[in-house]
């Protein structure tokens, strides 16, 4: 009797992974792209603010590459996971709009940002003391500029790796690169990062 | 300026230095960069600054979206679903 009851508990109903929902999406189940989205929508969110460095662009880059997301699902081969997929989708949707903006503005990637406060209103909230606070601000605020300062092929791989914590070896396939390039570029996106952030060091 | 003699190996200690940050190096690249770095100052200093900045990126929390943000995701998301979904059935 006992076990009989044991049969009937309902076992936990186990999260859709990624790639099941990506096989409905493209079964034409706009619920599942939904579903998708929900997933990553603060991660493509980071992705794009920390390359564009304002909340407008940012926004809009990030609808757009959802946009192309859904567009291009049909041809997703599951070749490598829906999340790096995405990823290069986001990064070169923000890329495109870093080019067309430094063009006619000529904006140097190593002016500051947050100038309007922006990031500061999305910080965690620190409240142990108004200075460390400020601190945790200051040192968030430089971290994303010494992040943008990188050259495209050095930034890439410090996002993914250390900002995103995927592995050399996912780094590798995402971005298409060997592992030696892979720990070549991260090495040098380090060492300029160290320069840019020596003084919060 | 020439460097100091005990830093000639730097160089190749690169990618020791990448693996070692990254917990990934075994006990054998470990014990090198130990030696090389017990007499090392620069590549001591190196070691730890470029620790300090792997530990910020990887504290880095990044943002929650703002809730106007996230709505207006949303609401273009379903604008543009919908139309797709329109266009798809007339086809």
């Amino acid at each position: 009797m006992a076990e009989g009851k044991k049969l009937q508990v309902a076992a936990p109903a186990l999260p859709v992974t990624d790639d099941e929902l990506v096989r409905r999406a493209q079964a034409g189940k706009d619920e599942a792209f939904e579903e998708l989205v929900r997933r990553y929508e603060r991660k493509v969110y980071n992705i794009c603010y920390r390359m564009l460095g304002n909340e407008q662009d940012a926004s809009e880059a990030m609808q757009d590459a959802f946009l192309r997301a859904y567009r291009f699902l049909p041809r997703f081969q599951f070749k490598s996971s829906f999340f790096t997929w995405l990823y290069r989708i986001a990064t070169n949707v923000s890329l495109t709009r870093l080019r067309r903006r430094r063009q006619p503005e000529s904006v140097s990637l190593d002016e500051p940002v947050g100038e309007d406060g922006d990031l500061a209103l999305e910080l965690p909230d620190h409240r142990h003391t108004p200075e460390e606070a400020h601190r945790q601000r200051v040192l968030a605020e430089k971290l994303q500029e010494a992040l943008r300062s990188l050259p495209e092929e050095h930034r890439r791989v410090v996002e993914l790796r250390d900002f995103e914590g995927l592995s050399n070896e996912e780094v590798s396939r995402a971005l298409k690169l060997s592992i030696a390039a892979v720990k070549s570029r991260l090495h040098r996106g380090r060492l300029t990062m160290r320069e840019k952030l020596a003084a919060y060091l | 300026m020439t460097r100091p003699r005990e830093c000639r190996d730097c160089q190749k200690l690169q990618d020791l230095i990448v693996e070692f940050l990254d917990g990934e190096a075994g006990q054998e690249i470990s014990s090198r960069l130990m030696m090389h770095i017990v007499d090392c100052r620069e590549c001591t200093a190196l070691l730890h600054s470029l620790n300090r900045v792997v530990r910020l990126c990887r504290a880095d929390p990044g943002c929650d979206v703002p809730s106007h943000v996230h709505e207006q995701l949303w609401s273009f998301l379903q604008t543009r679903l919908l139309s797709r979904r329109r266009s798809r059935r007339k086809a």
